[in-house]
């Protein structure tokens, strides 16, 4: 019998030996096989040694353990496999090793099955099957399992059989790149399933041993499956990757394959990444990561391509041939070039070659890209300003259906940066943050694309983008598109990348012999990309200020208008985060106030005390009973002029009508629904000082999110409150909602204890909650220029819970009036902006009065965690 | 260590199981139950039509799981019970002080 003491201790030597590597260095591949047969080894002498007969039997290892790679965390995947009829020993030693494995804290994946079972079982799963095609004998006899192992790769013995394989194996692929090329993967990307991971290069491995009995890579490069240099490129992502994995292990404690922020940072440390000028180590080490898992993507891409064709049935017998002027050639849908060397000689080939692709909606053979690379250094200076290239490149750009990915191959092949050298600087570029779900060059092939779509009328069929499109003449779409492929070409470059970006698509402009005004255009739009959206979302729209600001600064109403498209296509190409209703009605109201200015073309600011009469008179016309007709004029006259310039004459009577309510009771509260998610409440009450706090307070112990908030307060001592929210925890259940926040407003406005009550409920951590975001460090900036009559505090920090109501009651202590609030949150990051003015409604103005509200600010939130 | 007491619907037990296994999670105790929650058992509610306390079928799941999976689990769960609609269910998360393997004596997160 095993002494499985004896094994136990072998075997947790080993694994705590690996684990000792692991943390003194930073092994990979090499150290994980060593691993494997170490363990092999050692589970092969006891088992032989302790078994009464060794025939008809076989201990094998499948899976990870199979392919000889293990990381110490990993299962154990084994296959007690039998003829026929199960020897007698043998479940008694199962249980002895199992049970020792269990006691010595491994995984273990086991089965004990018959030759015609797993026959079975690999028929129907297909995860079994690949899990059981890289199988290795530990232990018993070896000419049984040889035999065994002739009869199952005999499964695929017709070609029938191998095909079917084949289309199994590629869909397989297909729903595992689905799951894991969604946004949270990308940011967090699993080593091991995640696009680009060693799932794929597992992939190739099984194909090769279904086709050719050889998982090696050099049998893949001798049957023209795999080319030199992508072979190279397996080995080395093969390499980096498992060394990725044995840290990532390490780090985490388990087998945790996912590559989540914290570890991101302690592993990119251990890999030797250092802030320079990379952006920070982490960035650094994730544009090392994306890197390799894109080869080894699009290599395995290549690779099932290529296996695929060499399989089919009549080859080159049923697909279409043409030929067409370059000389290239297309079959059935693949463009190929009829004579690579040409391309040599006329670099100008490969231009007309993608150009070719997007006018036949054609795909890549797979060998164009070795082409297309090894032709690259003859495209230099001369052949960039070539017109006819530039031309061709343009109508690439423009295409509705193909730009994007003849854009994409044009990227991965490296010919866009030979065309456009600038571009290898934003190549895998990462920003480490939440917010940001692609690399830069794949953010910036993405706007391109948002600009087709909405120009298709697919972002939504509202005005100004439903007929964007066909304001826009040709020369300006032209570089409209030009600018959304090169918007951020200056990130990586320190602060400001607008600007940078714009000097640097001047040069480019040069090169390309654009005209002096589609130059200006170029640069303008990359300079104020983000202009409208940071207006929107940080300016009171209310205010004549910013948005004359921003007519000044875009001048005419084209522009305008490219501008807004622009930045609508980049929001939407950073990530499902940065693009809500919220964000879109902001952006889509300052674009009409911009664009009225624009159209008035004085830049005057219309006289506002017109407008307020205009707005009395409105709100007086739609009273239903012209016997309060006097009572309401006279409660308007008390009005401030903030409130009837920006709020709608039926809105006014609403609040009319809520605030005669108050004498019967404490607080009147209303709810209703906005366009998407979004909810518009009102609370009108007696003011008092931290009635805001308050209110903040009660919404967020409701589990609600507050978008914006609009503060009134009129005379004598009447407030009222216009608050956005959003995140209705339950809507099948709203009205039930609202009826507890307005109980708890009541209550709260009568016990102040109340609210630390809700508060200090909501306040307790759930245990379900233990992610962790990068962070940047918190930021105020007061700013007294953005607005004439109110200070601005922005406030930037990361989302945690009631970080604004720590806010708004800071502010209360310090006796400082909020106005307005504009909350946004993009990903994990906070941004807060409050128009306000002290108690006598004066803007703050001394420079130490900032200090002292900085300081409360930033101590307070570095406090709350 | 915490344990996961999740009420769902009985046909959505397959994909549970399933989504639950991807994780790795060790073992699990599936009951048929029967319960109602703030419905009262009616699937749809007729205003002012009396009603009676029904009991619907479900199927309770309980898995203990160490701190660091609850999350990971409890989302797994949460999404695939899923259906948008009444009577989805619940998940209930509990502290567990202690586990012993009856086999070995082990105890801790080790014997999960």
């Amino acid at each position: 019998m095993v002494q499985h003491s004896n094994l136990t201790r072998k075997l947790k030597d080993i694994r705590d030996h690996f684990v000792q590597e692991c943390r003194a260095d930073v092994p990979g591949l090499l150290a994980a096989r060593t691993y494997s047969s170490n363990l092999q080894e050692a589970l092969g002498i006891a088992f032989s040694e302790h078994s009464a007969s060794q025939e008809g039997w076989a201990l094998v290892a499948v899976g990870g353990f199979g392919r000889g790679e293990l990381s110490f965390a990993s299962d154990l995947d084994l296959l007690f496999l039998y003829k026929k009829r199960l020897p007698p020993f043998l479940p008694e030693l199962v249980h002895y090793l199992v049970y020792g494995l269990w006691d010595s804290a491994f995984e273990v994946g086991h089965a004990t099955a018959s030759v015609s079972m797993v026959r079975n079982m690999v028929q129907n799963d297909f995860s079994i099957l690949t899990n059981y095609l890289e199988a290795r004998l530990v232990a018993g006899d070896a000419e049984f399992f040889n035999d065994w192992q002739r009869s199952f790769l005999k499964l695929f013995g017709n070609p029938g059989r191998r095909r079917r394989f084949l289309q199994s194996l590629i869909s397989y692929r297909k729903a595992r790149l689905h799951q894991y090329g969604e946004s949270p993967y990308l940011l967090e990307p699993n080593v091991k399933d995640g696009v680009g991971g060693l799932r794929d290069l597992h992939t190739i491995r099984w194909a090769g041993i279904v086709y050719l009995h050889d998982a090696s890579l050099e049998a893949m490069v001798e049957n023209e499956w795999l080319l030199g240099i992508e072979k190279l490129w397996l080995e080395q992502s093969y390499d980096f990757l498992w060394r990725v994995r044995l840290q990532l292990h390490q780090a985490s404690g388990r087998r945790q394959d996912r590559l989540l922020f914290p570890e991101q940072e302690q592993i990119a440390g251990r890999m030797g990444c250092m802030a320079g000028t990379e952006g920070s180590a982490v960035e650094g080490f994730m544009r090392l990561y994306y890197r390799y898992t894109s080869r080894v993507r699009r290599t395995t891409s290549f690779f099932l391509d290529r296996v695929e064709e060499s399989q089919r049935r009549f080859r080159g017998f049923h697909l279409r041939r043409r030929i067409l002027p370059g000389p290239f050639l297309l079959e059935g849908k693949h463009l190929h070039f009829m004579e690579p060397e040409w391309v040599k000689k006329e670099p100008l080939l490969l231009m007309r070659f993608f150009w070719q692709a997007t006018r036949s909606k054609a795909h890549f053979h797979h060998h164009a890209g070795k082409i297309i690379r090894e032709s690259l250094g003859g495209f230099g200076e001369r052949e960039r300003r070539n017109p006819e290239a530039i031309n061709q490149f343009f109508d690439i750009l423009l295409d509705s259906q193909c730009s994007f990915h003849v854009l994409k191959t044009m990227l991965e092949t490296a010919f866009l940066q030979a065309f456009i050298p600038e571009f290898s600087a934003v190549r895998y570029r990462v920003q480490n943050d939440v917010y940001h779900v692609y690399t830069v060059d794949e953010h910036l092939l993405r706007t391109v694309r948002e600009l087709h779509l909405i120009e298709a009328g697919e972002v939504n069929g509202e005005e100004p983008l439903k007929s964007a499109g066909e304001l826009i003449g040709l020369e300006e779409r032209r570089i409209l598109y030009l600018a959304g492929l090169l918007h951020d070409i200056g990130k990586g470059r320190g602060k400001n990348h607008s600007i940078h970006g714009a000097i640097m698509a001047g040069e480019i402009a040069v090169r390309m012999g654009l005209s002096d005004w589609q130059r200006n255009l170029l640069c303008f739009l990359i300079e104020h990309h983000l202009i409208l959206a940071e207006t929107a979302l940080k300016r009171d729209l209310m205010d004549e200020k910013p948005v004359a600001q921003c007519a000044v600064t875009i001048k005419d109403r084209q522009r305008l208008l490219m501008l807004y498209m622009l930045t609508v296509a980049d929001s939407r190409a950073t990530g499902t985060e940065a693009w809500n209703t919220w964000k879109a009605s902001l952006l889509r109201e300052l674009f009409f106030k911009v664009d009225r200015q624009l159209l008035r073309a004085d830049l005057e600011p219309e006289d506002t005390e017109t407008r307020a009469a205009q707005t009395q008179r409105e709100v007086l016309a739609l009273l239903p009973d012209p016997a309060e007709s006097e009572k309401l004029s006279g409660w308007m006259e008390r009005l401030p002029f903030r409130y009837l310039l920006s709020q709608h004459p039926q809105e006014i009577l609403k609040h009319y009508e809520m605030e005669k309510q108050l004498t019967r009771r404490s607080v009147c509260f209303m709810a209703e629904p906005l366009e998407g998610e979004m909810w518009q409440t009102t609370v009108v009450t007696r003011d008092r000082p931290g009635l805001f706090a308050l209110i903040t307070g009660v919404l967020w112990a409701r589990g609600l999110n507050i978008l914006s908030a609009d503060i009134y307060t009129r005379e004598p001592g009447v407030a009222c409150d216009i608050l956005r929210v959003e995140r209705i925890p339950d809507p099948l259940h709203r009205e039930e909602l609202w009826g507890k926040v307005e109980s708890d407003l009541v209550r709260a406005l009568a016990d102040s204890s109340y609210l630390d009550e809700i508060l200090e409920n909501r306040r307790r951590p759930s245990v379900l909650e233990v992610r962790c975001h990068p962070r940047k460090d918190d930021k105020v900036i007061i700013d007294e220029e953005a607005s004439d009559f109110y200070t601005l505090i922005e406030v930037y920090t990361w989302d945690r819970p009631g970080v604004l109501h720590t806010i708004t009651n800071a502010l209360f202590e310090l006796e400082i009036n909020i106005q307005l609030a504009k909350i946004s949150t993009p990903g994990a990051q906070v941004v807060d902006i409050f128009y306000v003015t002290d108690l006598s409604s004066e803007k703050l103005i001394s420079v130490a009065r900032h200090e002292q509200v900085r300081e409360k600010l930033l101590g307070l939130l570095a406090e709350v965690c | 260590m915490k344990k996961i007491e999740a009420v769902i619907k009985p046909f959505r037990l397959d994909d549970v199981k399933e989504k639950l296994a991807s994780l790795g999670i060790k073992g699990m105790t599936v009951s048929e139950v029967k319960g109602f929650g703030r419905q009262k058992g009616h699937t749809e509610v007729y205003r002012g039509a009396e009603y009676v306390v029904d009991f619907l079928p479900k199927i309770k799941i309980e898995v203990v799981v160490p701190d660091w999976q609850l999350a990971e689990v409890a989302a797994a769960i949460r999404e695939s019970a899923n259906t948008g609609k009444i009577g989805d269910g619940k998940i209930f998360v509990i502290p567990v002080e202690e586990c012993i393997r009856i086999r070995t004596g082990e105890t801790g997160e080790d014997a999960l």
